[in-house]
């Protein structure tokens, strides 16, 4: 049974126990992690992948021809029932070997929760209190519809592959952020070193990313507000444990603001690259001098070398969060606001070589009313002024933007929240309920949208039954999400790494949705 | 299980049976060093006069009824089971709505401490027969490790020590030249002696109080205008200066009810210090609860707010008993299942006391904290104090300071719940905590990280200096610093106080700003410490000044050695003298207390 409530079902793999957790232990990760398993692991990983692949469909050919005839038919039968033909014409399309196809992935977390029936997955014939104000718009898809403030989206909907049949059971903002950001049930217990990694962790850990930039960075942006920073509390969005030396490297910076900047970067004329780095070698003879009678903290080591790759290093590297030099024109097309420009940073750090950048959104709205995309009141108010427009504007510049610079192939964009919301409006569902115009939390189906990076655009990817409320048909879990990303990325199925305390984990549990790639 | 009440307390109502005898003098054999600092400990009150009789004159219904059996700490089991609801009966209703009708508004801060010293000594007394010597605490401390002495970690030298010692209490390096003059002095008490001096410096009272500052606002949500976190800091300097007890310090903050000015949306009275622990959490009812349980008992019970604890042994409705307490007017628990549907909770501690009805909101909040600090039962209260002095001075606590597990996680309860029942008959004395630990063997190991738990305290734990320390650390090897860098040293060095050492790791920001910061070069070059290092022409010699100056000890020969290399390899002396002390600056150790 693939269940996944909060500690149920599905057994939690954690059997850590502190007294496993050493230190030395995480020193020698810490070594492994910085300098090795890096493309050659991922390059065997695709010939493995290959091989078996291969073998697959050869076996497929033979039951093929056996059964050309019902196969015909059964396709052109669910053809016609189901409603997005896209979906079912691209299910028909053979898949191609895309593992490892993304050299890099932008999550744009929606943190909150998105009305999945108010953006992606409108019921325009259901009653008014499930339908809601908004009216769909037709789309470059034909015969699919999204909501009428995604104008821009639905114009490159042939870019997007939409999953409209996520589906869990937590409908806890803070714990069900781990599902969807480490592709496994949260844990029973919100100890940081007993979470799963973040994807971006186990792609640091494998050693992912060129260039001196931390492999895995995270957007919060930070605004000076009332509303609570919840992302923050959010689990899954460190390594877990990995340990934390694969933490990402946060951003609590508002990149829309005239005095963002990301540490000290700026190369100082006093000091030459060799002065730099006769520096540095004093430093570590002298630390080595001292550590052998006085063992200290270490993993800061990871960061000073982290800093002095960055300092030695390639000036576009240093000039990854100078967003200044971006032209006005493309800012612009971003949005001027946290949200768009933090999806305009994430372009700068990938194109710089780093695997893994999510953003989160940021902490707006109004306090205990609507924050972030949890809408319980003024749903429709805030969806059409505060979030769509800001959300459409950045996603469509983010997909144009990769697309110019031809890095759409080779970038996995995730745009999704921990749940969606409830069917009716009004109703409560959580502790947090619902005022008359809003909708309470709702993990039971929402819709997450993939692009790039090996996706097959243009698809539509499972069915929500009449309300939105559960899957009709396809149901997907977080972890299925998870895992097809990670099989874009080139982590196979069976990869496993070894906890702080030694002991090893398949980092990808989940099945590859075959249907939305390739 | 559950605690469930053993003392039932009506306040002011005379329903009350008011006990005998809850004298609270200090322990008759407290420890030599404690002894003189508790008279000083702002409390005159409680101590001079036990009598309860005095100070409430409905009392001689009940106290017959009363049983003051000297039972020793920990848990001792109903002694004043009943007194209570036992003679309740209508006329003692009538005047219990009398007394309240009649409790004088609690104007003044005063007024706050008269009903908290009423509360208190409806309290029985326990007496304790002996205090807790720095000797019984490290035999103790040994025979719970059980080790074997060679894998202790060897005691630190005295360099060493001052160092530690000075940055743990007072926030600061010690001079090079105080810490010269501790390691000639031959007084064998030297070490106590120092602690002494250092905890009546104004410098421990300012970084104890940031520490707490930081800990109540590190995770607040509360408006930036609406609160005024350095007004606290100075308020907590003050109390820790005035040696009030940590009971009365935290009854001001917890007993708060700042109002909001008229016509002034951001005046909430947060210029007042102690409004701030009430404005931190919002002033709302729910948050107030779990932050006090978080802060002031180490327990963690804010999941209750939602549901049953899932790891510990609190219920929904014992959170939102405890917030009742903090509540303006009737308290409204929303319904798991309907949350629109909502019943009244009436206040009631974790531990099962319930306060009078007839209590107004304000009167409310100081009978909570009279609970949390005065019924014998609750160890949690002194008991995460200790354990928080002791977790940022070893590196490890007894438990996660929060409490984030459930109470089976504490290693040798036996211990910090010994240490905190002394601390409670010491007075709630934090210098009585301090020194005792300062004292320790534990305490005076040498530093290594422990990676195994039951050998947790047989070394003290490297530990990242806290944000004002490593502000104060640049000073002292800069001189004073330009605010605009005190700032960015402050904010990228900051770091959640109630976080384990063990999760701490930095960050790429801090690497930069301590490697390539211009403003902090700037200061480096101009400094004391670089002029005077370049005027000395003997390498060796320049090489100690340096490490004195930064590190607070000499070199070892081997970094002598190697830093002698590398001057006589750099053409100029300046620019050698500006690469040692960027190195210097920029070593683990320089960062690290161990």
């Amino acid at each position: 049974m693939r269940e996944d409530h909060h500690g149920r079902g599905r057994p939690w793999h954690a059997s850590l126990d502190g007294e496993a957790w050493s230190r030395r232990r995480l020193l020698e990760l810490g070594g492994l992690g910085l300098l090795g398993l890096g493309w050659p692991d991922l390059l065997a990983g695709r010939a493995a992948f290959a091989a078996q692949n291969a073998g697959a469909q050869a076996a497929a050919a033979q039951a093929a021809a056996a059964q050309a005839a019902a196969a015909q038919a059964a396709t052109a039968q669910a053809a016609a029932q189901a409603a997005p033909v896209a979906a079912q014409a691209a299910a028909a399309r053979p898949a191609a070997n895309v593992f490892g196809r993304a050299k890099a992935c932008i999550l744009l977390f929606m943190w909150g929760g998105p009305a999945h029936q108010d953006t992606w997955d409108m019921k325009p014939d259901a009653p008014p209190e499930v339908r809601g104000e908004f009216r769909p718009i037709a789309t470059n898809l034909p015969g699919v519809h999204i909501c009428e403030h995604f104008p821009r989206l639905a114009t490159r909907l042939d870019k997007l592959c939409q999953i409209r049949s996520v589906t869990h059971t937590n409908a806890d903002h803070t714990v069900s952020t781990h599902y969807l950001l480490t592709g496994m049930p949260p844990p029973p217990t919100n100890q940081l070193r007993l979470q799963w990694p973040h994807v971006g962790s186990v792609l640091s850990r494998l050693g992912r990313g060129r260039g001196a930039l931390p492999p895995f960075i995270s957007m919060r942006p930070k605004l000076e507000n009332e509303v609570p920073r919840f992302v923050e509390q959010s689990q899954g969005q460190f390594a877990g444990w990995l340990g934390p030396i694969y933490d990402p490297l946060t951003i609590d910076g508002d990149p829309s603001r005239a005095d963002y900047r990301v540490g000290e970067l700026a190369q100082r004329p006093d000091v030459s690259t060799e002065r730099l780095d006769s520096r540095r070698q004093l430093r570590q003879q002298l630390d080595a001098a001292a550590l052998s009678t006085h063992p200290a903290p270490r993993a800061q080591d990871a960061n000073r070398e982290r800093a002095y790759a960055l300092l030695a290093g390639a000036e576009s590297d240093r000039n990854a969060f100078r967003l200044d030099e971006e032209p006005a024109a493309l800012r612009e097309k971003y949005g001027l606001n946290p949200h768009g420009q933090s999806v305009l940073q994430a372009r700068r750090l990938v194109e710089r070589g780093v695997p893994l950048v999510t953003v989160f959104w940021p902490n707006d709205g109004i306090k205990n009313v609507s924050v972030y995309w949890d809408t319980h009141s003024r749903n429709f108010i805030d969806l059409k002024s505060r979030l769509m427009p800001v959300a459409d504007q950045a996603f469509t510049a983010l997909l144009d933007d990769l697309e110019s610079r031809g890095m759409l192939d080779e970038t996995l964009v995730i745009w999704t929240g921990e749940f969606g919301r409830t069917p009716k409006i009004g109703q409560v569902n959580s502790d947090a309920g619902a005022g008359r115009d809003g909708r309470d939390h709702w993990p039971g189906c929402f819709t997450t949208v993939l692009a790039g990076g090996g996706v097959r655009g243009g698809t539509i990817y499972g069915k929500s039954d009449r309300h939105a409320a559960y899957p009709s048909s396809d149901p997907v879990l977080p972890m299925d999400v998870i895992a097809t990303a990670y099989h874009l990325l080139g982590v196979p199925e069976n990869q496993a790494l070894p906890d702080i305390g030694g002991r090893p984990h398949f980092v990808r549990p989940g099945r590859v949705i075959d249907q939305v790639i390739g | 299980m559950r605690l469930t009440a053993k003392i039932t307390c009506f306040l002011l109502a005379g329903t009350l049976a008011v006990l005998v005898v809850p004298l609270r003098s200090p322990p008759r054999s407290a420890t030599a060093n404690a002894a003189p600092e508790s008279n000083a400990n702002g409390n005159p009150q409680s101590k001079a006069n036990g009598n309860a009789k005095a100070d409430s004159p409905a009392n001689a219904k009940g106290n017959s009824k009363a049983k003051a059996k000297g039972n020793s700490e920990g848990k001792a089991k109903g002694t004043a089971k009943g007194g209570a609801s036992a003679k309740g009966g209508a006329s003692a209703k009538k005047s219990a709505a009398r007394a309240a009708a009649g409790q004088p508004p609690l104007k003044s801060a005063d007024d706050k401490l008269a009903l908290l010293e009423k509360i208190h000594r409806s309290f029985p007394a326990r007496y304790i027969t002996s205090g807790f010597t720095v000797d019984e605490l490290d035999r103790q401390l040994k025979f719970l490790l059980a080790m074997p002495p060679e894998k202790l970690a060897p005691p630190v030298d005295d360099e060493q020590y001052a160092r530690r010692v000075h940055l743990d209490l007072t926030g600061r390096l010690p001079t090079p030249g105080a810490s010269a003059a501790f390691v000639a002095d031959t007084d064998p008490a030297k070490r106590a002696k120092l602690v002494d001096r250092l905890l009546e410096t104004d410098d421990f009272s300012r970084h104890w109080a940031k520490y707490w500052r930081d800990v109540i606002f590190h995770n607040s949500t509360a408006n930036r205008r609406r609160v005024n976190p350095q007004a606290l800091e100075n308020w907590f300097a003050e109390q820790f200066s005035k040696k009030v007890g940590w009971d009365r310090i935290v009854c001001e903050l917890i007993s708060a009810t700042p109002k909001q000015k008229k016509g002034d949306r951001n005046e909430f009275g947060q210029d007042d210090g102690p409004n701030n622990f009430v404005l931190a959490c919002n002033n709302d009812a729910g948050e107030i609860a779990s932050q006090t349980a978080r802060i002031f008992m180490g327990i963690s019970i804010q999941c209750a707010e939602c549901h049953d604890h899932p790891f510990d042994q609190w219920k929904r409705e014992q959170f939102h008993e405890m917030a009742a307490f903090f509540a303006p007017g009737k308290y409204l628990m929303p319904d798991m299942d309907e949350p629109a549907k909502k019943t009244e909770v009436k206040a009631r501690f974790l531990l099962g006391e319930k306060p009078s009805p007839e209590l107004k909101p304000d009167a409310l909040r100081v009978a909570v904290a009279a609970y949390l600090a005065y019924n014998p039962d609750n160890y949690w209260f002194a008991r995460a104090f200790v354990n928080r002095i002791w977790s940022e001075m070893l590196g490890d606590g007894f438990y996660p300071v929060d409490g984030l597990g459930p109470d089976k996680e504490c290693v040798h309860p036996q211990l910090l719940n010994r240490l905190g029942t002394v601390f409670r008959y010491q007075d709630f004395n934090i210098r009585w905590v301090f020194r005792t630990i300062a004292s320790s063997q534990a305490y005076q190991r040498s530093s290594r990280a422990v990676d195994v738990k039951k050998e947790l305290f047989s070394a003290v734990r490297p530990a990242r200096l806290r944000s004002d320390q490593v502000v104060n650390a640049i000073e002292h090897v800069t001189g004073k610093t330009a605010p605009k860098l005190e700032k960015s040293l402050a904010e990228t060095f900051a770091t959640d106080p109630s976080a384990s050492q063990e999760s701490l790791e930095g960050s790429l920001q801090q690497s930069l700003l301590l490697m390539n910061s211009t403003a902090l070069h700037a200061a480096l070059a101009k400094s004391r410490l670089r002029t005077e290092a370049a005027q000395i022409s003997d390498p060796d010699e320049a090489i100690d000044h340096l490490y004195r100056g930064v590190l607070a000890r000499r070199p070892t020969a081997d970094e002598r050695a190697r830093a002698r290399r590398f001057i006589a390899g750099v053409p100029h002396r300046a620019e050698a003298i500006d690469d040692l002390l960027w190195t210097l600056v920029n070593s683990t150790e320089f960062m690290t207390r161990r």
